[in-house]
Parts: structure tokens; C-alpha cells; sequence
């Protein structure tokens, strides 16, 4: 049960929102509220100023100059039903756990901002080649997806800034890609996830793991490596690992490894998983 | 349909309850002047006040009674913490919110001392002590032995040794627990309501707790939503909402938090046996020395399952020598309380990992061990090694069944197919027998049970019974025997379970017992309104009382049914000609029975042993895997099981009760484990989201066959239903996954079977 009174703010634009979590307060930022409300009602979190971005316009997918932007507010179930989603962003919302009611209030920006390494967003977006357009007060800045993700629980985001949109460059989300989820059960949170996406030479250069580490790690590839260089090289790079009860790291890594050997064979052979 | 959560009573206000941080600790003081002040608070209440009030909550099985040792276990910690959660101090207040808010309030200094979360840990000389009156942290140890197990160790063609962990976990019932208790100072009487599967007992139990006299409480059970064992009693929170109820003067309400409900353990054994056979598959000695992990001694009957462990190996199978000792030790984890299978699950694990070792090792068919050793269906009633007395079954034609249900043959084929293609197919048996209907001698575990069964003058029937409902569907069962036996339909029937004040003494739910002992006694009950109802009917149709039929809401000549009189007219005629056509019929249409099975034996035999339960389920289960030996994950393809328990009342819900407990099973078999950070010895697995259950997506369709072996010890033949499916379960996901990966000669030493666990084992053999 939430035990604290909290003001409620629902603004109605971004200028508004950057306005209202402009504060000394502590400010929750609710997207889906899928972490944060739990979170509230467990006293873990005890936000003095509530903030809600339904009411702010974010949500939705758009294309134009070849790059597309999906607003941090759009739903795993829009990301699914979308005519511009990323084929790989679609893939991956269609296998969050959760069912229906976490696909329908869970949304990509609140995953990314919660930077919760057992998550699905954190190395799909990466993978993606994303770029992260933050706003706040003093203006609007853009940076890279693997720099938003700085630590486990932890982005780039500073006090009063808010995450405005993601971009995706039309190259990466129309490349040929496999994206392997390892869970253990379906009530899991991802164990690792593995995304891989051909080059603009159809290639398969790299490979972004997810879960295995505190945030998303991407392996450069030279294309030719064999099935077991994939996994070596895949698990000498998870220098920071990430362990829960669900599963540890030494486990992680070790999946990282499989997890990534197999999104690169689906791609390179264009079968199991392999994906347009 | 009123659940506890929907019982409002006017001024009800709500408990709030501050729990432990620590595992083990001194508490040095309790301030509780701010949360006394604080916004809706009407009452606060420590430790050392409880214990003014109170005194220690009665053991549901006292360890003492069995020549163990026992503490005392109180509403409120007094003097010290045992576990984290353990309940320190309590408020009241006008809402939830406020009495969580408050609870915060509450200033508790404590001196840590050192804890012990591991039972073996906990055995060694200078562990860390629960309790300072105990010369060691073990509750007891029960030994089981039959024959000469030395001697026949040594004449064994084969012996080996190996061991088994069983994890830690829980049952989770969709409806945590829940109490309101309505202290009434003029009547001097408390109103318990309680997801409770107890009422009657735990009226006891409130009643010396609370110091006040058994008929000054009555206790409702609403509806309950799942109860497994986790709502028998003897939990410091039911008499703490009544001890606040009458301090405060307020109606109180407390409704568990889910990570509340996870607190509550069960199940964690570390099994050491060593097995002796022939080289034609006969076992002839089993040594199983194995240790419970209970957690701190609570007053609930967890600690009870590791003695039915103990007493209920080698399960169905004929070894003469054995030598069974169960280690029950206390550590700084919470306390255990009763889970489906209670215990018994945990030998038929064992016992059938060790039949498939045994079937490895001699390069046999498993399913071959299992024939050689099981039970022959002529030789029931058996004694086992345990004191067991089994009723009936017919294991063998249950096993053949089961290998049909699965098309072993074609199974088998496509194992060795995708072997060639380096898949990991594997297919796992496993017999399950499951001691139902128990009864604990000196306990308030009952062995029988009561039944009244009323029919009114306008012929409607009402059944009252002291057995209770967790959600499973007894009662509807009950409902249909009486039905059948009065012939009326089944919406001029109701039945009414779980009030103290209105039902007959009984001991409500556990151990499969509510259609053997409640739904018997019904059947004598309906069956002595049946008579009267003949009888009149006769009378009133001019026939003799023989060509008399019952059904369908009347009574009919069997000769000539043509001529038939309507039931509520007979019991009409009962009612209001008893000096006439009824005469000699003694009114009124109400009797009261209890049943009592038959093959229960309180006084110890000549071997000291005795036989707690009359009814024996049994079970063949079948479970077809896919292992990714690359992360350990395993795929759960098929699911067969063949269950056997007596007489079946209703094919709906005994089915519905053997898949739940196979998806529990699965569950403890696949991914359930409550799991402590050994640093703080905090319960690291509270939510859904760490403590994983199974979704209807990791499960397949569970395929299941009925096999009918009455048992005759009962009236209607039935053997209890609802506990069986657990270890067998586990047993044969197992076995199936070992049989997967025997080309790579893996043993999991470790349960569940997590990919974690499984990857583990193959990788470094251990």
C-alpha cells in the first residue's frame, strides 16, 4: 500500500513536464508506472512529487528522413500493433513477460530510463543503434544509446531531465536481425537477450547483449569468427556482470555465450529466428 | 461468496505489524510514544505487553509430545528474534494506510547475535543457538528401522550412496492470509474470521492463548481462496489481531502482504542414503539419514512433515531393511507451516530417484526396478517398513496404463531419432503413494469426522459439516452423495462448513481427509433420513418399504412406478403426521454421524509403530522432456498421470486436484525456491517476480487416466484425494531429465531443476 501523500502531476506537454520535475523534490517519473507504482506501494520508493506522462503526447512511432522515432510513452502493445516499429523492437515487445496488462501500460522509455539489466529494452536499443533525445530546462541534447545506459539501475539522465524521444536510423531497423531471449520460465525477467542485425553489407559485425552484464554490451565482429569465437569473444566482454536470484553470473556469462553464438547464426544462415 | 478481505464490520479499524529486520538479535527496547501519536492510531502493543495478555500459542503437533524439544512461541517476540520477519510490534489504526504509516514510527533497539541459516551448519557444536534452554539446535530425531539393514548392506550385490537437496519452498495460495477478530466486551466473547482451515482446533488454540474459555470464541471461516496447508494455524498473527481486538476495543482487520505470505517456508531437507540390490533389480536395504531445514520452531505443523518423510519411506515399494533417521532442525530462517504433500511428497522424490540409480547402475529398465519392487496388487493390506498398514491398489496395472497413455515405444524411438541429431530427449516414470485421512494420535489432527444432514418440512436439505473447504470443491462433493442417497436435487441441498457455532465439531481440511471422514459421515447421515423417508413413503404409496425408490425429488414403487408421492410431501407427512402415517418414524428428519475409517491404530504395535493414516492414493506419473544441454533449460513436453484413489465422488474435481498438485509439482520441480541472503538472512525471494511459480505456458496439458481400487476401509471406498501429484512430479521431471542426459552421465544432486542447476551438473559432473 503507498504509504506517503504525494502530489500528482499529469502535464500536457513536454515544456510542462520539464517544468514540473524541475524541483529540489523527489519526483517520480510514471510512464507505464510499472516499476514506479509497485516500487510506491512497497516503500522502496517514496517519490514527493508524482509526474505522469500519459496526458504529454509521447507515445507513438514516426518515420521521416530515414530515421524513425518512437516515443519514450509507447506502449509494448503499440510497438506491436505499429506500422512503423522496427521489426526487432517488434519482436521484442512481442516477448515480454508480464501478459497483456504489463504489455499495455509497460513502455520502452520507462524500461530504458529504469535501466533494469534483466530487461528486454536496455540491448534492443542499443542494438538498434539508438539515439536518446533528453530535455530539460536548459535545452534539448541527444546522445547515443550505449552512453544513456551507464550502470545497472543508473542512465545518463541528470536531475530535471527527462527522456523526449528515442531515434533509430532507417538502416539499422530495416537490417536483417535474430533477437534470442534466454528466461528460465515465463514468469522470468530475461536472463540474457542477444540481439544481432546484418551491416549495410549484410554482414553480421556485431552482436548487443543484454542481462548478462550491469548494462548492454556490444561485441565487434569481424564476420568470419566461428560459432565458438562468437561465444568466447561474447563472454570475455562481460567485464561488469550482473547476478540476481534468478540466476548469477557465472551462469549469465555463460549463456551470453550461447545466446549470442546462436542470434549470429540465425542471421548469417538467415534461419532460426533470423528475422526482415 | 465472502472472502476474508470482504468482511467489514462497523469501527472495524486495521493491524499494523512491525517485523524483524534481523535474523537473530536481543531486542533491548520498544518505543512505541510516536506511533501511539501518530494520525488514526488508536493502539499500540509490544512484545513484552503481549505477553500480559497472552500466553504461548499451543503447538498444532508439539515436538515435545513425540520426545523432542519445544519452545515457547508467542503473538509478539519476546526477549529475542529468531527470524527475519518475526512480529515485534503491532498497532491499530483507522485504516491500512495509517497503520502501515505508523508501524514505521516504532523505535526497536536490537543487539544482533550470531545467526545460522544452514541446517547442517546449525548442527555443529558451536553454532549459533535459537534457543538458550536447548543444548543444540535439533527438535528431534525419529528413526525408522525394519530388519537388518548392516547385514543386508553387506549381502547386496550392488550398494550405492548418494545424495539429494531438496530447496526450500512455499505454497502460494491466490488468497493470502487473513483475519478480523470482534472483541465483544458484554458477551466477553471474540468473533474470529479467518482464512483458516481449521475453525474448531484453532477455537482451542485462540482459547488458551487468550486465556479465556473455549465457547467465549467462535471462529468463521468464509470462503477461502487456496489454502495447501499454509491456513492450518499456529501463526503469531491470528491471536495478535484477537489480543488487539480486545486491548483496542476495535473491531481489527489484517490482511497479508504477498511478501508476508512468501515468508512462510516449507520443504527444505538434505537427503544422505545409500541403497542396497541384487543384480536381478531387488532392492533389499535402504539407509536414508536426511535433515530438515524447519526454520525457527513455529506453533503451525511444518515440523511434522519431516517425520511423515521419515515415516512414509520406502513408499510402495517392498524393502524389508531399513534404517530411516529424520534430523528436524531449527535455523534463523522463518518457520515452516503445513504444505500439500506434508512430507510425504519428499519420499516418493527420493524413492524414485533411487529406483532410477538403481536401474542405471544394473543397465535395466526403470519401469522394470519399479515392477520387481512395488507392492503386488495380491498382497494388500501391506506393512511397510514405516508402520504403514496399505490398503489396496494395484500399482503394476497402474504403471502398464501409464506406459500406454505415453506410447512408450514410440516415445523411446524419437528419443534415440533426435539423440542422432544431438537433441536431449528424455522420458521419466514415477510411483507415487500418497498416506491420506491422517490422524495424529494426542493432536487435534483428527482421524474421523462429523456430519449432519437435516431435511425440512418443505424438503429441502441442509448438510452441516465439520469439514472444511479451501476452495477444492469438497463441499459440492459432499452435497452430491447426499443428493444420490436422498434422491432429492441438487438445488433443494445446501451445505454450511466452517463456523464453530453452527457446524458439529470437526477438524476441517487437511491431508485428503474431507470426502473419507465429512463425506462418509454424510452418507450415514443421509442414510438414516433415507429409512425414515422409505419408510413413510410406503406407507403413504400402500407398498411395501423395499419396492420403494428414491430420485429426482421423489419417491416411487419400484413395481409400478407410475405411483410416486413427492419428497417434500413425505417429509411433510413426517413433520406433521407423526402421531398418523408416520407414526413410529422419529421425527425430526435430522441425523448427525460421524465417520471413523477403519485401519487407523493409535497404540504402537509390537515394533513400537503405528499406522496414522487409513487410506493409501497412489499414482503413476510420466513426464516427456527436451534438455538444452547448451543453457539447461529444460522444455516440458507431455505430462501423463494414472492416480488411483478409491471410489471417485466427482471425476471433475479429483482431476482438477491431481493437476493443480502436478502444476505445483512442476513448480517445485522446475524453478520454486525460497531463497535467504546469507548475509542479512533476509528472505531474498518476496515477490512473484523472484519466487517464480509456473504459468499456464510452462506447463502442457496434463493427460490423466483414472484407476479405481476401493479401499476397504472405507464406507464408500474412498481414499483421499488432493495431496498426491507433488513428488511425483518432481520424481518424474527428474527422472525424465536424467534419462535425457544419461548419454552424458549427469547426476542433479540439486533440486529444483533450474537451468542454473542442470547446466551446472553437466558441466562439472557434480
Amino acid at each position: 500500500m503507498i504509504l506517503d501523500r504525494f502530489e500528482y502531476l499529469c502535464p500536457s506537454n513536454i515544456d510542462e513536464v520539464v517544468t514540473a520535475i524541475t524541483t529540489e523534490d523527489e519526483v517520480a517519473i510514471i510512464s507505464g508506472g510499472t516499476w514506479v507504482v509497485p516500487q510506491m506501494g512497497h516503500h522502496v520508493r517514496r517519490p514527493k512529487i508524482v509526474v505522469d506522462l500519459q496526458c504529454a503526447g509521447l507515445s507513438g512511432i514516426s518515420e521521416n528522413d530515414d530515421t524513425i522515432t518512437v516515443g519514450p510513452k509507447t506502449t509494448y502493445s503499440q510497438l506491436i500493433s505499429a506500422a512503423h516499429t522496427p521489426p526487432l523492437l517488434r519482436t521484442m515487445a512481442s516477448g515480454i513477460t508480464g501478459g497483456v496488462q504489463i504489455r499495455n501500460k509497460g513502455t520502452i522509455g520507462g524500461s530504458a530510463c529504469y535501466a533494469n539489466p534483466a530487461s528486454d529494452v536496455p540491448g534492443a536499443i542499443v542494438a538498434l543503434e539508438a539515439s536518446m533525445v533528453l530535455r530539460s530546462e536548459r535545452g534539448q541534447r541527444v546522445i547515443a544509446a550505449t552512453e544513456f545506459f551507464v550502470d545497472a539501475l543508473e542512465t545518463a539522465l541528470e536531475p530535471g531531465e527527462v527522456l523526449e524521444a528515442i531515434l533509430i536510423p532507417g538502416t539499422a531497423a530495416k537490417a536483417r536481425f535474430s533477437y534470442q531471449k534466454f528466461r528460465t520460465v515465463t514468469g522470468s525477467f530475461p536472463i540474457v537477450t542477444a540481439a544481432c542485425l546484418a551491416d549495410a553489407n549484410d554482414l553480421v559485425t556485431r552482436v548487443v547483449i543484454g542481462g548478462a552484464a550491469v548494462r548492454p554490451i556490444t561485441i565487434e565482429l569481424e564476420g568470419n569468427e566461428s560459432d565458438q569465437e562468437v561465444a568466447d569473444l561474447t563472454r570475455s566482454r562481460i567485464d561488469q556482470p550482473w547476478s540476481d536470484v534468478l540466476a548469477n553470473a557465472n551462469f549469465r556469462r555463460h549463456t551470453a555465450g550461447v545466446m549470442a553464438q546462436r542470434a549470429v547464426r540465425a542471421v548469417r544462415h538467415d534461419t532460426d529466428g533470423g528475422e526482415r | 461468496m465472502i472472502y476474508v478481505d470482504d468482511v467489514r464490520i462497523p469501527g472495524m479499524h486495521f493491524a499494523g505489524i512491525l517485523r524483524s529486520p534481523y535474523p537473530h538479535a536481543r531486542i533491548t527496547s520498544v518505543d512505541l510514544s510516536v506511533a501511539r501519536n501518530a494520525e488514526g492510531v488508536e493502539f499500540a502493543l509490544s512484545g513484552a505487553e503481549a505477553a500480559e495478555h497472552s500466553d504461548p500459542i499451543p503447538h498444532f503437533i508439539s515436538p515435545e509430545a513425540f520426545g523432542g524439544k519445544t519452545t515457547d512461541v508467542r503473538c509478539l517476540a519476546l526477549g529475542k528474534v529468531v527470524y527475519v520477519g518475526e512480529p515485534v510490534a503491532a498497532v491499530v489504526a483507522d485504516s491500512r494506510q495509517n497503520a502501515e504509516a505508523a508501524v514505521e514510527l516504532i523505535k526497536v533497539e536490537y543487539e544482533q547475535l550470531p545467526f545460522v541459516l544452514d541446517a547442517e551448519e546449525a548442527m555443529k557444536e558451536d553454532a549459533a543457538r535459537l534457543y538458550e534452554q536447548w543444548d543444540d539446535n535439533v527438535v528431534i530425531q525419529i528413526p525408522f528401522t525394519s530388519g537388518d539393514p548392516e547385514a543386508a548392506f553387506a549381502a547386496a550385490d550392488y550398494v550405492i550412496e548418494d545424495e539429494l537437496r531438496i530447496q526450500r519452498y512455499s505454497t502460494q495460495p491466490m488468497e493470502p492470509r487473513g483475519y478480523v477478530a470482534v472483541w465483544d466486551e458484554h458477551t466477553h466473547n471474540y468473533t474470529f474470521y479467518g482464512a483458516s482451515q481449521n475453525p474448531h482446533p484453532l477455537r482451542w488454540v485462540l482459547s488458551r492463548a487468550l486465556r479465556v474459555r473455549e465457547s467465549e470464541v467462535r471462529v468463521i471461516a468464509p470462503t477461502v481462496g487456496g489454502a495447501f496447508g499454509l491456513k492450518m494455524h499456529g501463526h503469531p498473527e491470528e491471536s495478535l489481531v484477537c489480543l488487539l481486538s480486545r486491548l483496542s476495543g476495535k473491531p481489527v482487520k489484517w490482511i497479508e502482504d504477498r511478501s508476508e505470505t512468501l515468508l512462510i517456508g516449507a520443504r527444505e531437507q538434505m537427503h544422505r542414503f545409500t541403497v542396497g540390490f541384487n543384480s536381478n533389480g531387488t532392492i533389499s536395504a535402504l539407509k536414508d539419514h536426511f535433515v530438515a531445514n524447519v526454520g525457527a520452531l513455529g506453533a503451525p505443523p511444518g515440523w511434522g512433515m519431516a517425520f511423515l518423510t521419515a515415516m512414509s519411506l520406502p513408499t510402495g515399494y517392498k524393502i524389508s531393511n531399513t534404517d530411516v533417521l529424520a534430523s528436524v532442525v531449527t535455523t534463523n530462517k522463518s518457520p515452516w507451516n503445513a504444505a500439500r504433500g506434508f512430507g510425504k511428497e519428499a519420499s516418493n522424490l527420493v524413492m524414485e530417484r533411487i529406483i532410477d540409480m538403481v536401474a542405471l547402475r544394473l543397465d535395466m529398465d526403470p519401469i522394470e526396478v519399479r515392477r520387481r519392487n512395488l507392492i503386488q496388487s495380491h498382497e494388500f493390506p501391506y506393512k511397510t517398513a514405516g508402520g504403514l498398514n496399505i490398503d489396496s491398489g494395484d500399482y503394476h496395472a497402474a504403471l502398464d496404463k501409464a506406459i500406454e497413455l505415453i506410447g512408450l515405444d514410440q516415445v523411446r524411438a524419437e528419443q534415440m531419432r533426435l539423440l542422432a541429431q544431438g537433441r536431449y530427449l528424455g522420458i521419466g516414470f514415477a510411483f507415487e503413494l500418497t498416506p491420506e485421512s491422517g490422524d495424529i494420535p494426542g493432536t487435534l489432527v483428527g482421524g474421523f469426522d462429523t456430519s449432519t444432514v437435516k431435511m425440512s418440512p418443505s424438503g429441502e436439505v441442509t448438510v452441516l459439516t465439520g469439514v472444511t473447504t479451501p476452495g477444492g470443491g469438497n463441499d459440492t462433493s459432499i452435497l452430491q452423495i447426499v443428493v444420490d442417497e436422498l434422491g432429492v436435487e441438487m438445488s433443494d441441498a445446501k451445505i454450511f462448513q466452517g463456523d464453530t457455532t453452527l457446524s458439529p465439531y470437526g477438524f476441517g481440511n487437511y491431508s485428503g481427509r474431507s470426502m473419507v471422514t465429512g463425506g462418509n459421515a454424510a452418507y450415514l447421515a443421509a442414510r438414516d433420513i433415507r429409512v425414515k423417508l422409505v419408510e413413510v413413503a410406503s406407507r403413504m404409496l400402500q407398498t411395501e418399504n423395499t419396492d420403494i425408490e428414491l430420485g429426482g425429488g421423489f419417491a416411487r414403487s419400484i413395481d409400478d412406478p407410475s405411483r410416486s408421492v413427492a419428497l417434500a410431501d413425505v417429509a411433510y407427512t413426517v413433520y406433521t403426521l407423526a402421531f398418523a402415517t408416520a407414526t413410529g418414524v422419529e421425527p425430526p428428519l435430522e441425523s448427525t454421524r460421524t465417520y471413523q475409517p477403519g485401519n487407523i491404530q493409535q497404540l504402537p504395535d509390537a515394533d513400537g509403530k503405528i499406522n496414522i493414516y487409513p487410506t493409501y492414493s497412489n499414482a503413476v506419473h510420466v513426464a516427456l522432456v527436451e534438455v538444452d544441454i547448451d543453457t539447461g533449460k529444460i522444455d516440458l513436453q507431455r505430462y501423463g498421470v494414472v492416480h488411483d484413489c478409491g471410489t471417485v465422488i466427482n471425476p471433475r474435481f479429483v482431476e482438477g486436484q491431481m493437476e493443480g498438485a502436478i502444476a505445483m509439482g512442476i513448480g517445485a520441480g522446475l524453478m520454486e525456491q525460497s531463497i535467504h541472503d546469507p548475509q542479512t538472512g533476509a528472505l531474498a525471494t518476496d515477490g512473484f517476480k523472484s519466487y517464480l511459480m509456473p504459468r499456464a505456458s510452462d506447463l502442457p496439458m496434463i493427460e490423466t487416466r483414472h484407476q479405481i481400487t476401493p479401499s476397504p476401509y472405507t464406507a464408500l471406498g474412498l481414499k483421499g484425494a488432493g495431496e498426491a501429484g507433488i513428488g511425483g512430479a518432481q520424481a518424474a521431471l527428474s527422472n525424465a531429465v536424467h534419462n535425457a542426459l544419461a548419454p552424458l552421465g549427469v547426476t542433479i544432486r540439486k533440486m529444483p531443476l533450474t537451468p542454473g542447476n542442470v547446466l551446472h551438473a553437466i558441466k562439472y559432473h557434480e
